[in-house]
């Protein structure tokens, strides 16, 4: 358990030296804002506001690929990630360090983006902004688990970049629909869809699992 | 060997009597000529599943017993399985088109099966741009097993979203017209004794290229 | 009581096609002082990376003293301090705080002070501040030598400590190392150099890798491994 606190430490140290990754992230989610502004066009009309969850969710996914994929490259700076693997620990924990410290960045992330998104789309997020926080906490979890597993597997592939989009993506679906399932409730019926929280939980449980018991097998060589 | 000369001889002799019984059965009144590629579709459907489940499975015992042909039987598993899903992908477009007037739908079981088909392309392409095998394996075996398990919750995510439209429900034993049982049964029969010959035929490929490797090292 | 630190038997390393390293077992006991020497691509480093528990054998198992063959190695990775070609530091990270980092994973007591009078021993005090990014290559591999030897392991894996270091730092790593070696004799030692004379003084028998294949040297002749290591590399390079 002691594991898990020293990398998350370690982690949010490095992160908030460089900044490399949330800069990055925070950038790309504001361009994507500005190009879906224009490409969905100017006014946003009653018609346009159910696209905007999802719209909003594709930003933060896609801004969430790049913060992963950086996951991993800061343990291969010096092959430190073998001074990982070496230590004596359960390599579960080592796992749930990094992944908890990629999911406060992904969350951040989010919390930013959606705040450009309201700024930008005329959004009302103030006055559900619990349950909203909440949605972006519980899918920030579950891009950060599964993304931290295959993160951990592609830095040492050779097209990276384009290989871990190709393996998450088809598996984020449940997270992106509850996600969206969500956010769609709470902006245009005014409450919580209990159906699209079960599943992200539902879901974030299942990648817990999963990648905690996994990831021996990815460190290992 | 014995099961490739089993599932070969089956094969045999199961095609001809599928293609012949599918010849035989009544056309549909509704939808034609069309409805009979249910008879390709849905079998493959279930080979496919199948397929990855085999895959995610033998994937597991690699990864329990490091045993290198745990890892051929996974990875043949996912090349066969993903030629059936493949044609799931395929027949099922054609059958809409030819039944609902378009191409695509967005229905629950064909947007499934379609991330199913990317699911497969994506632990195909992992072991490809995985340098070593024996990292190819292992990551592939983990990727596989979390297919496994998020592919149910795909199922009911999709469902959530409101993906249950045109696609037709679930037979049921007796929603098939009478004179479609019989192609149905072997459509399935079919399909599964193709689908072993087929893994059966890549697990042996696998396992002499594995040998020729072997040899070359020592 | 047993004083096998290591016992591998049987272990190969293949990756892909290439065989690294062919079957060979290894006993690493209590006072061994082990060089492993040989020519370039020989596995010397697959040899280190194997028995540190960072790589799985590809054959056979490795044991620890007190358990098994484990498949997952915990054990084997905490009686070992390894160092290998990388110095496995966290550029944006301190001297210090990298060892502090790793102190804390292995769940070393008062890991600040412990990393400080290490970097203490191996002149290093004055850069323990800096960012590891900015530090040169030489300093770098110091500090990675001090990170193997925080926990005060039993085994101490070292694959070329002493390459890209000038001849004062290499005077006190060598100091430390024999000063280990005589304080503690029921530690072990394997080394893999290129430097025959140097390991002869740190090291009572040798092991000698070519192309995957191994054969032992035993002590060295006037304190120095070069006619044996000409004849087994002869012998070897015969047999292939």
């Amino acid at each position: 358990m002691n594991t898990f606190l020293i990398i998350l430490c370690k982690d949010l140290m490095i992160e908030w030296r460089t900044r490399a990754r949330f800069a990055s992230m925070l950038i790309f989610g504001v361009l994507v804002v500005v190009i879906f502004y224009f490409a969905v066009g100017v006014t946003v009309s009653e018609q346009k506001t159910h696209f905007i969850p999802g719209l909003l969710w594709m930003a933060i996914l896609f801004a969430s690929m790049i913060g992963l994929n950086r996951s991993f490259a800061l343990e291969m700076e010096n092959d430190a990630i073998s001074g990982l693997a070496l230590a004596p620990t359960d390599r579960g924990f080592i796992f749930l360090g990094k992944a908890s410290s990629t999911a406060i960045l992904l969350f951040s992330n989010a919390v930013l983006i959606s705040t450009c998104f309201s700024m930008g789309f005329g959004l009302s997020l103030l006055n559900i902004i619990w349950p909203y926080l909440g949605t972006c906490a519980l899918a920030s979890i579950g891009i950060a688990t599964l993304g931290t597993l295959f993160s951990g597997m592609t830095v040492r592939t050779s097209h990276q970049e384009i290989l871990l989009p190709i393996l998450l993506l088809p598996l984020l679906v449940p997270v992106l629909l509850g996600a969206v399932g969500a956010t769609t409730s709470l902006l245009i019926e005014q409450e919580t869809s209990e159906k699209s929280l079960r599943l992200l939980v539902v879901s974030d449980a299942v990648y817990l699992v999963l990648s905690f018991l996994t990831f021996e097998f990815v460190l290992e060589e | 060997m014995i099961w490739l000369r089993t599932t070969g001889w089956l094969s045999a002799l199961l095609v001809p009597a599928y293609l012949f019984s599918v010849y035989q059965a009544p056309v549909d009144a509704i939808q034609g000529v069309a409805q009979k590629i249910l008879y390709v579709h849905v079998p493959c459907a279930f080979a496919a599943y199948l397929g990855f489940l085999l895959t995610a499975i033998f994937g597991a015992f690699y990864l329990a017993t490091n045993k290198r042909h745990h890892d051929h039987l996974a990875a043949a598993a996912a090349e066969v399985g993903v030629l059936f899903c493949g044609l799931v992908i395929v027949s099922g477009p054609i059958w809409a088109k030819a039944t609902w007037g378009h191409w695509w739908s967005w229905d629950l079981r064909l947007t499934l099966t379609l991330l199913l088909f990317l699911i497969y392309v994506a632990y195909l392409l992992l072991r490809e741009f995985t340098g070593d095998s024996e990292r190819a394996a292992r990551f592939s075996a983990v990727y596989g097993i979390a297919g496994l398990f998020v592919i149910p919750i795909n199922y009911f995510a999709i469902d959530l979203a409101g993906g249950r439209t045109m696609h037709p429900e679930n037979l049921k034993g007796d929603s098939l017209g009478s004179g479609m049982t019989l192609p149905f049964l072997l459509g399935v029969a079919t399909a599964f004794s193709v689908f072993f010959y087929l893994w059966a035929k890549r697990v042996s490929l696998r396992v002499a290229h594995a040998r020729l490797e072997a040899r070359k090292r020592s | 009581m047993t004083n096998v630190l290591i016992d591998s038997v049987g272990i190969s390393k293949n990756f892909g096609e290439r065989t690294a390293l062919l079957p060979m077992s290894l006993k690493i006991s209590c006072g061994d002082r082990l060089a492993v020497l040989g020519p370039n691509s020989a596995g010397k480093s697959t040899l280190l990376r194997l028995l540190s528990g960072l790589s799985r054998p590809s054959t056979g198992y490795i044991e620890t003293a007190n358990t098994g063959p484990s498949r997952l190695r915990k054990d084997l990775r905490g009686i070992v301090g390894y160092l290998g070609h990388s110095s496995m530091l966290y550029p944006a990270l301190s001297p210090l705080e990298n060892i502090e980092f790793s102190g804390r994973l292995y769940g070393i007591p008062h890991p600040k002070e412990r990393g400080t009078f290490l970097l203490n021993e191996l002149g290093l005090l004055e850069f323990k501040n800096e960012r590891v990014g900015t530090l040169s290559s030489g300093v770098l591999r110091r500090v990675a030598i001090a990170r193997a030897l925080l926990h005060e392991p039993k085994v101490l894996l070292l694959d070329e400590p002493f390459a890209g270091l000038d001849y004062r730092s290499g005077e006190i790593l060598e100091k430390l190392l024999s000063q280990i070696s005589h304080s503690h004799p029921d530690r072990a030692l394997v080394l893999v150099s290129h430097d025959l004379s140097g390991a002869a003084r740190l090291t009572n028998n040798a092991l000698f890798l070519s192309k995957g294949n191994h054969t032992v040297l035993g002590a060295p002749t006037k304190g120095d491994w070069s006619e044996a290591y000409r004849h087994a590399q002869n012998s070897l390079e015969k047999t292939e």
